[in-house]
């Protein structure tokens, strides 16, 4: 059966951004999911100091910060991969 | 697994799986940040009494087992856009149903959880309360495999990959796109 392609412009209409246009969602996000947690860590060592010292909180936000790294590299290769078979 | 027909564009199909992948991240990082909270509640309620629901742990859990579903339930909005990841009869795709079912238990169970501890504030790790967290993240973990195994699977079948270099993986990758794969062990 022969393939019946959409034109190009209608293509495009259905894709909408592209996910290689979508950096600033990316940058963004990871920027805005750091500051929350960082936020949520000062919370933790300065109303509950008796069960969450400076040195856990700093612990706590090292390893979320690794998390949302690994997630942003992560993100950022799949929205800029090219395919292998195009 | 033999190609499937086309129902959109290609390129369409690759943006929208591609789109998905990404929310699957965010919701895999989320994820993630809740086990580590498992281990900062589990030293806080070691080591004081439940004074109070409210503790930077609990926020950090809670709110995790809130945004768990509402991500996932955002993610099976976006899917009904690929038709080859819709479930059974036009439905749900089974794998994200159990994701988001497992994760909606987690919710449920914060109040559960709430309810129990009015009456008994010392927080023993194996009352029943805390099995439908364990119970839900289990199903949920169990859906989200599906599913991304459902949707890497689609990506192959699209030639998104990059087939691996070593040569004797590339011919398996290779039999894979054919439909030959397991032709060798079911003639």
């Amino acid at each position: 059966m022969a393939k019946k392609e959409a034109p190009k412009d209608e293509i495009e209409r259905m894709i909408g951004k592209r996910t290689e246009h979508m950096k600033g969602l990316y940058i963004i996000g990871a920027i805005m999911a750091w500051a929350a947690t960082a936020f949520g860590v000062w919370v933790g060592f300065t109303y509950y100091a008796w069960a969450y010292p400076f040195s856990s909180g700093m612990y706590a936000l090292s390893v979320l910060t690794v998390i949302i790294v690994f997630g942003f590299i992560f993100i950022w290769k799949v929205a800029h991969e090219k395919p292998a078979i195009p | 697994m033999a190609q499937m027909p086309a129902l959109l564009p290609k390129e369409v199909e690759m943006q929208r799986l591609k789109k998905i992948l990404i929310m699957v991240i965010v919701m895999g990082s989320v994820a993630a940040s809740v086990e580590v909270d498992n281990f900062v509640d589990g030293s806080l309620h070691q080591t004081s009494i439940r004074d109070s629901a409210f503790t930077p742990a609990h926020w950090w859990l809670y709110s995790h087992f809130v945004a768990l579903p509402l991500g996932w339930g955002a993610i099976m909005i976006y899917d009904r856009r690929v038709p080859l990841m819709r479930g059974p009869n036009n439905s749900v795709n089974t794998g994200i149903k159990m994701t988001i079912i497992g994760y909606l238990g987690t919710m449920f169970t914060i109040g559960i959880n709430e309810m129990w501890h009015f009456w008994f504030v010392e927080e023993v790790f194996a009352v029943p309360n805390h099995w439908s967290f364990n119970m839900g993240v289990v199903v949920a973990f169990i859906g989200a495999l599906a599913y991304v195994v459902r949707l890497y699977v689609r990506m192959v079948e699209l030639g998104m990959e990059t087939p691996p270099s070593n040569p004797y993986v590339a011919e398996m990758y290779k039999l894979a796109l054919e439909g030959k794969l397991y032709s060798r062990s079911i003639p």
